[in-house]
């Protein structure tokens, strides 16, 4: 699993893309990253929060307080500004990773 | 030193945490949340109370680093790391990937991990890592509806950004004008600088984007990426020159999908993860159009 520094640098993209899917907290979140990177993922919580908040204070993620898992809950979910950043990422990831592929010489 | 339990860490938060007491107390409820969900997975995993609750704290490390993460920064002090970022980013180096249009203006810098897009004029004084930091963060300053044609400063752009990272930027323009420009005069130019995980791209010529992949020309007019997804959705996107003006994207049951356009790309989410993509149907600037078929499957079908 992966944790630190090979995420460093992608954490607000992968917070977005978790996202996509639907609203959640901070500890769904966590939860929704190692489902979705297939336990690849382990987004510690000390880089989840300030991400998160960065986040909001940009304009892409709104909290409200809703009821999940039995309790209140501050739960997060994209603004239109999130989305347009997500499929801006999704293309530079494209552009980046095919960059790389033909750097180190993968089939692509 | 971070206490290991949960009511002493939040203690230590709560001291720390800059911000008024209202967002104070915000921060504070969420992280307790937080906590004690994991203290519920590791009893769950068998471990006793004190157990967990140092598992807990240690994924959210120091409190300290935590705060100064959750701390509310000025838009100086943002701009001010961004710059010293950038010149970090020219000193530690990396390399740049150049694609071509000759004679074309930078017309814009793309910042992958900031989200920002914008054009403007490149500083034209003497590459250096500082200069590079300089040209790159003046690029960033003006709005994207300002972009405005700057061939005359598009190669002293080029050559400071190139200079930051140690390549050879006349010599990369040279080879790859040989090799990659369009006859048609549809091709671009985009420096990458890549250091870590950052990727910087200035973009010269047609494109308000840009692309790791070679030249964009009317064999290979967009790039395009299908992406099919484990929860049933899937989309098609790519980067687009502006010299491409509209996008159809032919779908195996007949119908056609009209993708978003944005400043430098398209996107379309496709009806399902099963749908057939057959190809696109591409217009350019000057009203031809061109048809490429998909004969790859989940590959790029203008390679």
């Amino acid at each position: 699993m992966l944790g630190g520094d090979p995420i460093r640098g992608h954490v607000d993209s992968m917070v977005l893309g978790a996202l996509q899917s639907g609203p959640t907290h901070g500890y769904g979140l966590v939860l929704r990253l190692r489902e979705l990177s297939q336990g690849a993922f382990d987004l510690k919580e000390g880089t989840l929060y300030p991400a998160l908040h960065r986040l909001e204070r940009a304009g892409k993620l709104e909290s409200t307080r809703s009821r999940a898992s039995g309790r209140e809950r501050r739960v997060y979910s994209l603004t239109p500004l999130g989305e347009q950043a997500l499929q801006e990422e999704r293309v530079a990831w494209s552009a980046f990773s095919r960059g790389m592929r033909g750097v180190l010489g993968g089939s692509g | 030193m971070t206490p290991r339990d949960v009511a002493g860490f939040l203690a230590e938060l709560e001291q720390r945490l800059r911000g008024n007491a209202a967002h104070r107390a915000q921060v504070i409820a969420e992280i307790a949340d937080h906590l004690d969900d994991l203290v519920s997975e590791a009893r769950a995993d068998g471990c006793d109370q004190a157990a967990a609750e140092a598992r807990a704290v240690a994924r959210f490390g120091s409190a300290r680093r935590l705060a100064r993460g959750l701390g509310r920064r000025s838009r100086a002090r943002w701009a001010t790391r961004i710059a010293l970022a950038l010149g970090a980013l020219g000193i530690c180096g990396g390399f740049v990937y150049v694609q071509l249009r000759a004679a074309a203006p930078v017309v814009g810098v793309y910042v992958s991990n900031d989200q920002r897009y914008a054009g403007a004029q490149p500083a034209a004084t003497a590459p250096s890592a500082g200069t590079a930091a300089a040209a790159l963060t003046g690029l960033s300053a003006v709005p994207e509806t300002q972009r405005a044609d700057l061939s005359g400063a598009q190669r002293a752009g080029v050559d400071s950004l190139a200079s930051a990272v140690g390549v050879d930027a006349g010599s990369l323009l040279t080879r790859t004008l040989a090799s990659r420009l369009g006859s048609d005069g549809k091709g671009s130019l985009s420096v990458f600088v890549h250091g870590g995980s950052e990727c910087i791209t200035a973009v010269v010529g047609n494109m308000t984007g840009g692309s790791c992949m070679p030249s964009f020309d009317a064999a290979h007019p967009v790039d395009v990426e299908i992406s099919r997804a484990q929860d049933g959705s899937a989309a098609v996107y790519g980067l687009r020159p502006d010299a491409v003006t509209g996008v159809s994207i032919q779908l195996g049951d007949g119908s056609t999908v009209k993708p978003l356009l944005g400043p430098n790309y398209y996107y379309a989410d496709l009806p399902s993860r099963s749908t057939a993509v057959l190809g696109l149907a591409v217009t350019f600037n000057d009203g031809t159009r061109t048809t490429i078929p998909w004969d790859r499957p989940g590959a790029d079908p203008t390679r």
